[in-house]
């Protein structure tokens, strides 16, 4: 079972672990909007946001330097942004060709670029540390409890159940691939058009399997009852410490915004 | 000292009594069934099925198996005069023939279709529209009878094949069927898992059909078989002698 390494959550019994998955939710979404409307240049704000969230990772017993190894992945996103340093009006800091274009530097474009990195850089934190401690189907049916659409949560899971086993199909295509790509010394291989049509069939053939699995699952469902309704279990329950937790976190959010008013 | 409860062994009452001399539990007359390309795979399949007798279904690849099974609870829909738990078969008395009558499909990755265990086996019952209450205890009920009940919480594709099995079987007996349905349930586990999954079947008091091609199997959990080839029924009849006449076995593929 390679595809094991698809699932982010890291099994635990940390505070941040016990808390309810709704609370865990929402108070990501909080805090994530939270950075989202800090100002441009704020950086006393950006380092209380990330002390609490180097708080809140060293509470969850995961530590914060597996929630930093794992927010590296949004680098690549934030190039999107690169260009606002050079498109920004403000004081010229460089200047360099590139090609044929001139690019200027702004300072304003560089605080701008900086802001954006960071919020982004905080805000995926705190995504992260909610996947590494919530049970994917938790987070799913805490979307439930927060009354997006059956359909939308139902997908997601389906997505999550079914991604291992298409993952597995994959890799059982790909190995039998690999298992009669023979060669005579001294001839070569197909073609390049060849493999590109071997691959592009491979692709075809996987939409197949999962087309008619998802006949297969349907006909699992009918046969349990299901007539066009999805229901779940609702195994949560609030308790007096997920309250607590949710006081502080607006709190903590409070004191934060407050902070980037003030200066 | 507390009485203490052994929790994994659940006490079931044998509820085949009550139905001594009640007729059938699945009547088949004349049923033809055609793919949607017209290719024909069942002719006029005639069936009788007793309360609680166990049944083997038999037969070479493409004789017609699954598509006998699947029109057992309507999933597909054939010619033919169908009568299930003692119900005809049509779209009125549907959902409660499928609440009635639990279908293991072979592959159970497509059975156990919901991330965690306890969110599989409480889909029937959930989709029965029972109280909260009954289905927790009833979820309970199931993973005790098939000896899974730690792993409620576990999420199923970390499972391995032969829990899988067995997980997929509670979901339907989590339904409390009067007729169990199964397509190959020993295909692709290991020998301890195979044996184990016999003696479980064994253990249930229900009416079963058992699609397969494990004549061994047959021979040891199913007293009556029946052969079915190229949408016909070749033979019928008790299971012992006819995995005797190896001619007939021969004659039809298996």
């Amino acid at each position: 079972m390679q595809a094991i390494s698809f699932d982010q959550y890291r099994a635990g019994k940390s505070i941040i672990h016990c808390i309810d998955p709704r609370v865990k939710l929402l108070l990501t979404l909080l805090f994530i909007i939270s950075n989202l409307i800090l100002p441009d240049g704020g950086w006393i704000v950006f380092a209380l946001v990330l002390a609490c969230i180097i708080a809140l990772s060293q509470m969850s017993s995961l530590g914060w330097g597996y929630v930093f190894k794992r927010s590296l992945i949004m680098i690549p996103f934030i190039l999107a942004a690169v260009t606002i340093i050079f498109t920004l009006p403000g004081e010229a800091i460089a200047q360099f060709k590139l090609f044929s274009w001139e690019l200027t530097i702004s300072d304003a474009g560089l605080i701008r670029f900086a802001s954006i990195f960071l919020r982004s850089w905080l805000s995926i934190q705190f995504a992260i540390l909610l996947a590494a401690t919530t049970p994917f189907p938790d987070i799913a049916h805490s979307l439930r409890h927060l009354y997006v659409p059956q359909i939308i949560v139902a997908i997601i899971l389906f997505m999550y159940r079914y991604i291992f086993v298409l993952g597995e199909e994959t890799q059982r295509l790909l190995r039998a691939r690999a298992a009669r790509s023979a060669r005579i010394p001294g001839r070569k291989g197909g073609s390049v058009l060849w493999r590109a049509k071997v691959a592009g069939n491979m692709v075809g053939q996987l939409f197949v399997r999962s087309y008619e699995r998802s006949e297969r699952v349907y006909q699992a469902m009918l046969a349990r009852g299901y007539q066009g309704e999805f229901l779940t279990v609702v195994p949560h329950h609030m308790h007096q410490k997920d309250w607590i937790a949710a006081l502080i976190a607006v709190i903590a959010v409070g004191l934060i915004q407050a902070a980037a008013i003030l200066l | 000292m507390p009485i203490v409860h052994d929790k994994e062994k659940t006490e079931i009452i044998d509820p085949c009594a009550q139905f001594e001399g009640h007729g059938n539990v699945l009547s088949i007359e004349g049923l033809h069934y055609s793919y949607p390309d017209g290719r024909k795979v069942l002719n006029g399949v005639s069936f009788e099925m007793e309360w609680c007798e166990k049944v083997a279904l038999v037969g070479p690849n493409g004789a017609g198996k699954s598509t006998f099974l699947q029109n057992i609870n309507g999933l597909l829909e054939g010619e033919g005069e169908i009568e299930v738990v003692g119900l005809q078969l049509n779209k009125e008395n549907l959902p409660v023939i499928r609440a009635r009558v639990g279908f293991v499909f072979q592959n159970p990755d497509d059975q156990l279709f919901s991330p965690t265990v306890y969110e599989d086996v409480a889909f029937g019952p959930l989709h029965m529209g029972l109280p909260e209450i009954e289905i927790a205890e009833r979820v309970d009920r199931a993973l005790g009878q098939v000896g899974m009940r730690s792993y409620a919480q576990r999420l199923s594709h970390y499972l391995s094949t032969g829990e899988k099995k067995r997980v997929a079987i509670a979901t339907v007996l989590a339904m409390d069927p009067s007729m169990l349905i199964l397509d190959e349930p020993t295909a692709n586990l290991d020998p301890r898992a195979r044996r184990s999954l016999i003696k479980l079947l064994n253990d249930l008091p229900i009416a079963m059909i058992i699609a397969t091609h494990d004549l061994q199997m047959v021979e040891g959990l199913l007293p009556r078989m029946v052969l079915i080839n190229k949408g016909e029924i070749a033979a019928d009849g008790e299971s012992k002698e006819m995995l005797r006449d190896t001619n007939l076995l021969q004659r039809h593929g298996l």
